[in-house]
């Protein structure tokens, strides 16, 4: 009951936030804030997969990268926005349905690996490829026609209903029988399997799914920042994901997008602190020992242990 | 015609020293179901130690070994630090975890070590014609001698046996009185040492650099996969045709691009056949 309600509390202060603050924030903080959305964005895409259908990509910055990749590259090649677009939508499709097979084909552990590995070829052939993605100095992309050349306002404006509307979607998606299947795959596959339901299908649906949605963030952010490294597609950023969904607490949603919010903030204070890979390697470290169902579910914990405290008192 | 011996010869030192990192890769694997993304760090740690101790001693061969228990006792530290706290925790967190601990590692050796290269005079000095230095010859076989004495280690010994019944059924195993902790510490020195090893023979060849272990995880990791995850003779031949290709197909491409082809070719052999090579030998 208590993780009904923080549930409901936190999308209620969220909804709440969100047409807020374009109104009370100063342009620097709107900015920071959109972009915050923008990787809420790409840790609700893996939700879908990890939390909800078990399959804990390590790969997942190639489906955020490649197409704004396939942005930034077309855009600069001079051609119009809405081929640049295209292009993405054809770029995420292709990723998906790559990885999507991979996923059918391994299973647990051996996806785990996989999807890292593919992540890294995908990272050293951006980096290394400089006549298509800059390589190491990056691939800026012209202010026209893009977010940037927009007000702060009207960018977050863009994005926040994006956001909103894929969240809803999302929700509506795994609270439909569709989803609970979701989560009979995650929770025991060869039931589901037992039970007639060609669960390798459903696996790859999903992540094609969750592509398009790492995708639409991807290509947000490519239109916004404006400036793309290799880091985007790479192991880093792939295995960073991973750990803001742990910290927000899995297949909650909203709980992977406020532990996007809140790692990021936190990265972005230390990131001035000398040795800061050892800071982020601790963090890993503490969201996984400490922080097993996520921050969502925190209050839900403490209840339950002051409600067996006073129950062994009384 | 030289150039294509000497590669090769160099294609299995580096088949040698993938092969003794995956062995420990896959051991800690196959038997305590951990994906531990620190375990190139050891190979590092592995090299920066004897680089320490050599230093102090300029006695190479001590050095390795002071280097390969220093890391195996390091690591297996690490590993077993959280162990109670993530019993039954799934492969998700265990992978997590020990990236965090890869990345304070990486860190912390570029912090005390700094970003240039370590290097040491190859303890055996000359060259055989056809087939490379002296020194190169004497790890590949020494590495091989490494890889031997584990299999017999498992095969014959009171431990061994314990280890495979645990890896068989961690349930019955602990049922009939195995102490699962003792023998997963054993296992955490083990594959912790196996890559230290790696990197102490490494130091002379490559010297130390503080991304050495993120190079040589990848590879190891591909090899696992393809091997048949938790299979040492799987990864020991994957290890091998691994390091020829790579050296091979350094006579036609850049490296980073020889990397990108073995990934992608290692990766595609696992689409086609889903559990690797296990079953063609």
């Amino acid at each position: 009951m208590v993780n009904a309600l923080s549930k409901s509390w936190s999308m209620a202060i969220s909804a709440a936030l969100l047409p807020v603050l374009p109104l009370v924030l100063p342009d620097y903080y709107l900015y920071l804030a959109t972009e915050l959305l923008i990787w809420a964005l790409f840790a609700l895409s893996l939700d879908l997969l990890l939390g909800y259908t078990g399959l804990p990509s390590f790969g997942h910055a190639i489906f955020f990268g490649i197409p704004a990749y396939a942005v930034g590259i077309i855009l600069t090649a001079g051609y119009p926005l809405i081929v640049a677009l295209l292009a993405a939508v054809v770029a995420a499709s292709l990723t998906g349905l790559i990885l999507g097979y991979l996923a059918t084909r391994t299973g647990g552990i051996g996806y785990i690996i996989v999807t890292l590995l593919a992540s890294f070829a995908v990272f050293l052939t951006a980096f290394s490829w400089t006549n298509l993605t800059g390589g190491e100095n990056g691939l800026y992309i012209s202010r026209a026609g893009t977010l940037a050349s927009l007000s702060t306002q009207a960018a977050y404006a863009i994005v926040a209903v994006s956001t909103a509307l894929i969240f809803l979607g999302s929700r509506w998606l795994v609270r439909s029988n569709y989803g609970l299947l979701l989560i009979g795959i995650k929770t025991n596959e060869t039931r589901a399997q037992a039970m007639g339901y060609n669960t390798q299908l459903y696996k790859f649906q999903i992540t094609i799914v969750s592509a398009m949605i790492a995708g639409i963030a991807g290509v947000l952010y490519a239109l916004l920042a404006r400036s793309l490294s290799a880091e985007l597609v790479g192991p880093e950023l792939s295995t960073e994901v991973v750990i803001w969904v742990l910290l927000g607490g899995a297949q909650t949603l909203l709980g992977p997008m406020l532990g996007a919010a809140l790692f990021i903030l936190i990265k972005q204070a230390l990131n001035t602190v000398r040795a800061y890979p050892i800071f982020l390697g601790l963090l890993f470290i503490v969201v996984v020992v400490w922080t097993p169902s996520g921050l969502l579910k925190l209050p839900e914990r403490l209840w339950k242990s002051f409600r067996r405290k006073n129950e062994t008192e009384a | 015609m030289e150039a294509v011996t000497s590669q090769l010869a160099n294609g299995v030192v580096v088949g040698t020293t993938i092969a003794l990192t995956a062995l420990g890769l896959t051991l800690i694997f196959g038997i305590m179901h951990i994906v531990n993304l620190a375990h190139g760090e050891f190979y590092a740690l592995g090299a920066y130690f004897t680089w320490v101790a050599y230093s102090l001693l300029n006695n190479f061969w001590v050095s390795a070994a002071i280097g390969i228990v220093a890391t195996a006792i390091i690591g297996a530290a690490l590993l077993m630090m959280f162990y109670d706290k993530l019993t039954g925790a799934g492969p998700l967190r265990w992978a997590l975890l020990t990236l965090g601990f890869g990345y304070v590692l990486r860190e912390l050796m570029q912090l005390v070590f700094g970003t240039d290269f370590k290097l040491v005079a190859p303890p055996l000095e000359g060259t055989i014609p056809w087939a490379g230095g002296v020194y190169r010859i004497a790890v590949t076989v020494a590495g091989l001698l490494l890889i031997l004495a584990l299999a017999l280690f498992l095969k014959k010994s009171r431990y061994g046996v314990l280890i495979r019944a645990i890896a068989n059924n961690r349930d019955a195993a602990a049922l009939v009185g195995v102490s699962t902790k003792t023998i997963y510490t054993w296992v955490a020195l083990i594959s912790a040492g196996l890559a230290g090893a790696a990197g102490a023979f490494m130091l002379p060849v490559t010297s130390a650099y503080p991304t050495m272990g993120l190079e040589i995880m990848i590879m190891a990791f591909v090899v696992v996969v393809v091997g048949g995850m938790g299979n040492i003779q799987g990864a020991l031949i994957a290890s091998l045709l691994a390091g020829l290709a790579q050296s091979l197909l350094t006579l036609i491409v850049e490296p980073t691009a020889a990397t990108i082809i073995v990934l992608v070719a290692f990766m595609l052999v696992l689409v086609v056949r889903r559990e690797g090579l296990q079953k063609l030998w």
